[in-house]
Order: structure tokens, then C-alpha cells, then sequence
């Protein structure tokens, strides 16, 4: 077995305190740039926040229309430009991300690299203006956009069953908002406001740039500074984000039920646990939450699906942030009660020692797995050094896979007991 | 082994990739694409069997026709084994695994970056060795329904199959890929038993991995481990009948209503002439694929008109697919006016047929093409499945590069005018549900 070490990022400190993250690597044939700005989740900022990318990629200075931005991205070999708006906890994030072919593979080519990130450069920091603020015409089509992402949530059943419970159970949370917004905040957004809004969000945020591929350290740094700081991304200083939210206590179990014309009822379940990411049960949780419902030898797969036949996917999954575990199932509606109960023996089953030797070393070796194949993707691990660093911590692939290795059934145990059932939600037919 | 497996090399300079391949006494094919330094190994084990392979002659020289969505269902029995189900030995191991029947293949792959021996062992013997208990088929079918009910809430695979069902009268891609809750019914042990005994011969089929390992060790541990059936090398190639399908489409509109938000349009174009392997049904898919993405793609003046009169959504786009035979091409997306975005969409098809496409679009989208293609060789998953399943096509997936230098203005333009013929096109809507 090759034993390198673990690939980790380089950190640099840029000008106007942009973090820069670089891994260079030789598997990739493409470089991936990826912007992230964080801030808090309101319900002041959640809806103009989902909004800034929409625009942002109606129109830059040099490139002031949709059409004018894809056609310089394909001239680029197809340079593909995604964004996101999501939620970790209690934060909202928003994030850039360009990926382009390596020049290595294009004879000839020695552009494509600075050409990319200029365009970045600009999208971020000068678009499209007119009259100190956005364009109006294309903001009132995003606008409408937006609300047509928000309420066809509700096209996809298991997304829209998973938000339906959050709202239920966080009713007074920030983390019952949806990441895109509400409906009711769109119409008053104005094309100078959101352009003020934008500017100060973009110069206050935390802000991180993490750059992987195949390239030279030095010289990409010096690349991204010069970027950067031609026509600077203007920022005056970092917001401090609010910490990690505190766990709450259940006190009044919840179930909730609502119907809609559907094929197939799909039944969510919301835990609360207190279990953070420097938690010393942090790898228990891990491998408790790999035993429930992470993968096919785990119990909900085994005893929902195969021995009983009551559903094709049934899984369980953690918001390691916010600390609570969901439980997802679609199932056939009259086959709720039996999906539920079983649904909740197998979590008795946790908090009650019963784990076999075969589902620990099983969950185990398969995050174990999970984690060194990540090795192979660094876009997928410059995100989980990015959600890390949001707290705090740094990424240490050695150190983790040591815990991993250490987690007793005892730990598997106590951290199962410290799960709290809060809601149970089922979208279902009408009676 | 007595006689070393001397492997064929095949080479791509612009992509710095190889693939090794050898063909086993059984037929079987197996090939390598060595990925040094990575962690992941991944393989997958294919055969080009799918759902519309419904009506065959079998290993036996019987005809058959045998019930919707038999293809999936075989592939979900696999899975169960002598030793339990297939996916716990996997994980005992630490690896992934899963399991795809598309129209024209069904595919089982494994990815570990540990014990890549143990997980081939197991790979190899469980699509090699199946065993058909009635009560797991029973089992199982409870399992598949809900599969099946899944999608049937899902409005882009609803709008999809929609298409399909309006553009073919009787050829079998009008058939939702896992069958219906009733067709479902009449699979039992014998008939799985049948289906996997045709096309599941080593001819058939193909193995292919990836992954940082030692070629020679990696053909010489298939060679020691798979075990060919019974006069697999003599077994008779598989001869499938697919029924003679009009050129016309099958029906003109339909719609549905569904619990969504936002009504969806997809129109379908059914293409009249699909070379089936080899050169030219890549260059085929090439020509059509540019054509498509020149018209309707981000940059077009269409897209840009259309997203501009508020019509379409991020997710509109086009495709063309083809094989056993057919081909297609899809176009739509959400929308707030079906009916509306509909006749735009036709009246800028005309507009373009008419005026052209220009040089300046058609080589910047070369470019894009020759750009994605370089990108897509970042997944392993992707080198696996698409060298496969153009090598099940007779095409050296390396090539499709190369071939785009065949491609012209004139052949895009062609293929258009052939392509989006509005005598050829069908469409199907989702309404909300009031």
C-alpha cells in the first residue's frame, strides 16, 4: 500500500484577508477555483443572500449580458461557472466555483488560467451597474426566478418532506429557514439596495478562495494576488460569525402529518443531539450514524428494506453544525406504522448496546474507505476543509482515521443515548 | 498461468491516458486503465443488456418475449447470494458498491481503496453465479414497486418517459426501465433464470478497471477467478428482435398532472436515420449533440430570448440519446407557460433553420466540446462506463476527440434540418395539479 501522507492545503493570507487554500495534485485535468463567502442565516438576509448569484451572473463590466458571459466561458474550452447558495448550521454560504481545462492539455494555450480567473475577478467585483445599482430588467427576472426555485421545492417530494420537518421542528430557529429564502421578502428587494447589500456582504464576510489542480504553488499564488488585488475585491475587515448553535433539549415530542396527491409517502424524522465536531464522541457519532442509516449493511437498510420490503431507500444522515440526525424513508402510505416502528426499534437498538462486532468493523472500514478516496478528489476535499475551517479546526486526514479506528461500541452507545427524538413527519395521500 | 494474456494497448496523447485490454478464452473482454497514485480503485462489470431487450431469441434458440422491467429485476437479484446479500459482503470489506440497468446495459461496479482483490473476487462471482430463491424474487418485488413508485413522483423522469411513450408506437424504449407495478407481477424464478442465461455470456459482457494496480497481476486474477459456463465459448451470439417502428411519431401531445409547482414542457424529435455501432453512430451522436447544443445551448440566441421573455429556467437544456436502433432528441425544462414556450420554441427553430448557423458559434462550440471532454476524464466512473459502452458500440472511446475534426458546418447543419423536423416532434406537459 503507498503510505504518503494525506494531501493537505496550503494556506496563504492575501490581500483585503482572503484565505487562499491551494492543493496541487497531478490527478486532475482541470483546475477548480471556488469562492466561499459566509455569513450568519436571518431572515433579514436569507432571500437578498440567495439572490446575489442569480445576478451576479446576468452581467460583469466587459461582459454585460448572460449570453456574452457563456459565450467568453465556452470560448475558454467550455469553462463551466457554478454557484451555490447552502446552509451548514446556522450559517448561510455562498459559493463561486470555475473549474477549467488544465493547459498541459491544450497545446498552445498559456491564457486560459489567468483569462479564468479574471472573469472571477469581475463577476465579483464589478457587475453589470447601472445607476449605482443592478439592472433593473434582469433583477426582476431573477427575482421571479427565485420565487419559482422556492415554491417548486415542492417537485421533489424528499427534499420538500426534509424542509417541511425542519420547519416543524426549528420553528423558532434560524435553521428552520430555507437556504433560498421566503416568497413573502422578494418583491421589496430594489436593484440599488441589493447592489449596497452585495457590496457589504462581499466586504464583510468571512471570505475563502481555494484553488486545486495540477500547478505550481508559488506561481499560482502570485497569480491569485495579482487577480485579486487589480480593481480589489474592496473588502474594509471580517464579520465575525456567530458560533456553532447550542444544542437544545427535546421536551415534547412532535409528529406532524400532511397530505398531498402523491405515488409514494415519504417519512422524515429529526433527532437532536449534542455531539459537536471537537467532541470527544465526534467519530462515534460518525460511525452510530454509519450503523443507522449510512449505508446498505446498516440497521434501517437491513430491516426496512430487506427484511420487511417497505421501501427502495431509506437512509440516515447528520447536520454536524447544527447536531441533529435525520432519518428519511418512501414508503407505501399504508405502510407507515409498520415503517415507523421498525424505523425506531433500530435506534433502540443502538441506545441499547445492541451492536455487532461485524456492523462496527463494517461502518468503520467503510468511512475508513470513504476518506481515502478523497484523497482522489480535492474539490470534494477543499469543501470539507472549508466547512472545518468554519469552525475553527484544520483538517488532519492521519489524525481522524486514528480516532476512527479507536471508536468503541461503548462510545457508539453513549452517543446513540444522546439522541433525542424531536419530530416525526410524514407527507402522505389524503385519507 | 501457462500462457502470459498479452494485452492490446490503445493510447490517447491529447487525454495522457491508456487502456489495456485482453479477451479471455471465454470471450469475456477485460480491460485496464492504470490511474498511478490514486487511492480509488473502481471497477465495473457490464452487459449489454438492458430493458429494451424484451423480445430475444434464447440460449436455447426458443423465442421469447418476456414481461417489462425483467432486465432490472434481474439486476436486483444478483444481489442475492448463497452468503447473504452481496452489498454487506461489500461493505464488510469497506468497499461501495451498487448497480445501474439502463435501455442498453446493466452494469455492477465496486469502488474500495483497500483489499481491491477480495472485492473483484466478489464482483466476479456474484454477477457469475446467481442464485434465484422464489422467496428473495418475492421479496424483492415489494422493493422494486417502491422504486417504481418513486419515480412515478418525479416530474423529470415522468416528463421523460412521457416523450418516449408519444415518439414510439412499439419500439420498447417507450418502456419505463423497471417496468410497471403490474409487469413486475408475472417475473418469477424461471424467466430471470432465461434472461440471465442469454445475455449474460461472457461475449456478452465486459469487465473494466481502474485504478493504480499491476496490469499483468490484475488479467491474470480474471483469468484465474472468472468462470466461464458451459460452452460460453461456443454459446450463440444473442440475436434480439426489435418490432419495425413507423418513422412517424406515435402521438403528438399528452400531458399529465401532477403535485408540482410549475408546469414543465419537453418536446421530442424522433430522428429517422441511427447508424447502430461503430464510426459512425459516434459521429452520428457528435453531429447531433452540436447541432442541439449550437441551437438551444446557454449561448444561443434562443436560450438568451427565451430566458430573457422569462420562459425557461436554469434548468432548460437539450440531449440527443439513440440506440437499439433509435434515436431522439429532447428539448424543455420547467416553465410558467407550456403552451407559450412551445410556439416560441418553434418559430426560433424556423427562424434558424432558415438563417444558419454561423462559423463563430460552431467553432466555439468545438471548443467547449473538446474542453468537456478533457474534463470528464477527471472521474474514473466516467472512463469506465463510456469506454464501455462505446466499446459494446464498436468505438474506441479515445477517438471521439479526433473524430470531431470530421465534423463541419455543413454536417451540423444537415443533421439540423434532418434532426428538428416538425413532422417528427411530439410534446408532453406536466400541469400543477389544481
Amino acid at each position: 500500500m503507498n503510505q504518503s501522507p494525506p494531501p493537505c492545503f496550503t494556506y496563504f493570507d492575501m490581500p483585503g484577508r482572503i484565505h487562499l487554500a491551494l492543493n496541487s495534485n497531478k490527478k486532475r485535468k482541470t483546475v477548480a477555483v471556488k469562492f466561499s463567502f459566509v455569513e450568519d442565516l436571518s431572515e433579514e438576509t436569507v432571500t437578498k443572500t440567495a439572490l446575489v448569484p442569480m445576478i451576479l451572473r446576468r452581467g460583469t463590466r466587459t461582459h454585460p449580458t448572460m449570453q456574452s458571459i457563456s459565450r467568453h466561458l465556452e470560448g475558454l474550452y467550455g469553462t463551466s461557472l457554478a454557484t451555490s447558495t447552502y446552509k451548514q448550521g446556522e450559517w448561510q454560504v455562498t459559493q463561486f466555483r470555475l473549474e477549467f481545462v488544465n493547459e498541459r492539455f491544450l497545446p498552445g494555450e498559456s491564457r486560459v488560467f489567468r483569462d479564468a480567473l479574471t472573469f472571477l475577478r469581475e463577476m465579483l467585483s464589478e457587475p453589470l451597474e447601472v445607476e449605482g445599482g443592478f439592472h433593473d430588467n434582469f433583477l426582476s427576472q431573477e427575482k421571479a426566478n427565485l420565487a419559482r426555485v422556492i415554491e417548486s421545492l415542492v417537485d421533489s417530494k424528499g427534499a420538500y418532506a426534509e424542509q417541511r420537518l425542519i420547519e416543524h421542528m426549528c420553528a423558532d430557529e434560524p435553521y428552520r429557514l430555507y437556504e433560498y429564502g421566503r416568497l413573502e421578502d422578494i418583491d421589496a428587494i430594489d436593484a440599488v439596495g441589493l447592489r449596497e447589500f452585495q457590496r457589504a456582504f462581499f466586504a464583510g464576510s468571512p471570505s475563502y478562495v481555494y484553488v486545486v489542480g495540477d500547478f505550481d504553488l508559488d506561481q499560482t499564488r502570485r497569480l491569485m494576488e495579482s487577480v485579486v488585488s487589480d480593481q480589489g475585491l474592496l473588502r474594509a475587515g471580517e464579520q465575525r460569525l456567530s458560533l456553532p448553535p447550542e444544542p437544545r433539549l427535546v421536551s415534547q415530542p412532535k409528529e406532524v402529518r400532511e397530505t398531498m396527491d402523491v405515488e409514494q409517502a415519504k417519512m422524515s424524522l429529526g433527532y437532536r443531539h449534542d455531539i459537536g465536531l471537537s467532541d470527544p464522541l465526534y467519530e462515534a457519532l460518525l460511525v452510530m450514524n454509519g450503523i443507522l442509516g449510512g449505508f446498505s449493511h446498516s440497521k434501517l437498510f437491513q430491516n426496512v428494506r430487506e427484511k420487511a420490503s417497505l421501501c427502495y431507500t431509506v437512509r440516515s444522515g447528520i447536520d454536524r453544525t447544527k447536531r441533529l440526525l435525520f432519518v428519511s424513508c418512501g414508503i407505501a402510505p399504508e405502510k407507515y406504522d409498520a415503517a415507523l416502528k421498525i424505523t425506531r426499534e433500530q435506534v433502540d437498538a443502538l441506545q441499547n448496546g445492541e451492536i455487532s462486532d461485524e456492523e462496527i468493523d463494517s461502518t468503520i472500514s467503510s468511512i475508513l474507505n470513504q476518506n481515502e478516496m478523497l484523497e482522489d478528489q480535492p474539490v470534494a476535499l477543499a469543501q470539507v476543509d472549508f466547512s472545518r475551517q468554519l469552525h475553527g479546526l484544520s483538517l488532519d486526514l492521519s489524525e481522524f482515521r486514528e480516532r476512527l479506528r479507536g471508536v468503541t461500541r461503548d462510545q457508539i452507545c453513549t452517543a446513540a443515548q444522546r439522541l433525542q427524538l424531536d419530530t416525526t413527519y410524514l407527507l402522505t395521500t389524503p385519507e | 498461468m501457462n500462457s502470459p494474456l498479452v494485452p492490446a494497448r490503445n493510447i490517447s496523447s491529447t487525454l495522457q491516458e491508456e487502456v489495456l485490454s485482453v479477451v479471455l478464452p471465454s470471450g469475456l473482454r477485460v480491460m485496464f486503465c492504470p490511474k498511478p497514485g490514486f487511492k480509488k480503485r473502481y471497477a465495473c462489470y457490464s452487459t449489454f443488456y438492458g430493458s429494451v431487450d424484451n423480445s430475444f431469441i434464447d440460449h436455447n434458440g426458443a423465442e421469447c418475449r418476456v414481461p417489462d422491467g425483467i432486465a432490472h429485476f434481474l439486476e436486483h437479484m444478483l444481489f442475492e447470494t448463497e452468503e447473504g446479500n452481496v452489498s454487506d459482503l461489500f461493505s464488510r470489506n469497506g468497499a461501495y458498491n451498487n448497480a445501474a440497468t439502463s435501455f442498453t446495459t446493466t452494469t455492477y461496479l465496486f469502488a474500495s481503496s483497500d483489499r481491491f482483490y477480495e472485492n473483484l473476487k466478489l464482483l466476479i462471482n456474484f454477477v457469475e453465479k446467481p442464485v434465484f430463491h422464489p422467496d428473495k424474487v418475492e421479496k424483492e418485488r415489494g422493493i422494486i414497486d417502491q422504486e417504481i413508485k418513486g419515480y412515478g413522483d418525479e416530474p423529470s423522469w415522468v416528463s421523460y418517459m412521457g416523450v418516449l411513450e408519444n415518439l414510439f408506437a412499439k419500439h420498447p424504449m417507450r418502456i419505463d426501465i423497471a417496468g410497471t407495478s403490474e409487469s413486475i407481477q408475472e417475473i418469477d424464478s424461471d424467466l430471470l433464470h432465461r434472461c440471465y442465461r442469454t445475455f449474460y455470456s461472457p461475449r456478452n459482457m465486459i469487465l473494466f478497471v481502474v485504478g493504480d494496480l499491476d496490469a499483468s497481476e490484475l488479467f491474470d486474477f480474471v483469468a484465474a477467478n472468472s468462470v466461464a459456463p458451459d460452452g460460453a465459448s461456443v454459446a450463440r451470439p444473442v440475436e434480439r428482435r426489435y418490432p419495425d417502428e413507423s418513422p412517424g411519431v406515435f402521438r403528438s401531445e399528452a400531458q399529465r398532472e401532477m403535485a408540482v409547482a410549475l408546469p414543465k414542457l419537453l418536446v421530442g424529435f424522433k430522428d429517422q436515420e441511427t447508424p447502430m455501432t461503430g464510426v459512425d453512430a459516434v459521429l452520428h451522436e457528435l453531429t447531433s449533440e452540436l447541432a442541439l447544443e449550437i441551437l438551444f445551448g446557454r449561448s444561443s440566441d434562443t436560450y438568451q430570448s427565451l430566458y430573457e421573455q422569462q420562459l425557461i429556467m436554469d434548468d432548460f437544456g437539450a440531449s440527443y440519446s439513440q440506440g437499439a436502433g433509435v434515436g431522439y432528441a429532447m428539448v424543455g425544462g420547467d416553465t410558467p407557460e407550456p403552451d407559450r414556450l412551445h410556439d416560441v420554441l418553434y418559430s426560433s427553430l424556423n427562424e434558424r433553420l432558415t438563417a444558419g448557423i454561423n462559423a463563430e458559434d460552431f467553432d466555439r462550440e468545438k471548443r467547449r466540446f473538446i474542453g468537456g471532454f478533457i474534463a470528464s476524464f477527471n472521474s474514473l466512473e466516467y472512463i469506465a462506463s463510456h469506454y464501455t459502452y462505446y466499446e459494446f458500440h464498436e468505438f474506441n472511446l479515445f477517438e471521439a476527440v479526433d473524430l470531431l475534426s470530421r465534423v463541419t458546418l455543413d454536417s451540423v447543419m444537415d443533421r439540423l434540418r434532418s434532426l428538428v423536423d416538425a413532422s417528427r416532434s411530439t410534446r408532453f406537459t406536466i400541469e400543477p395539479r389544481s
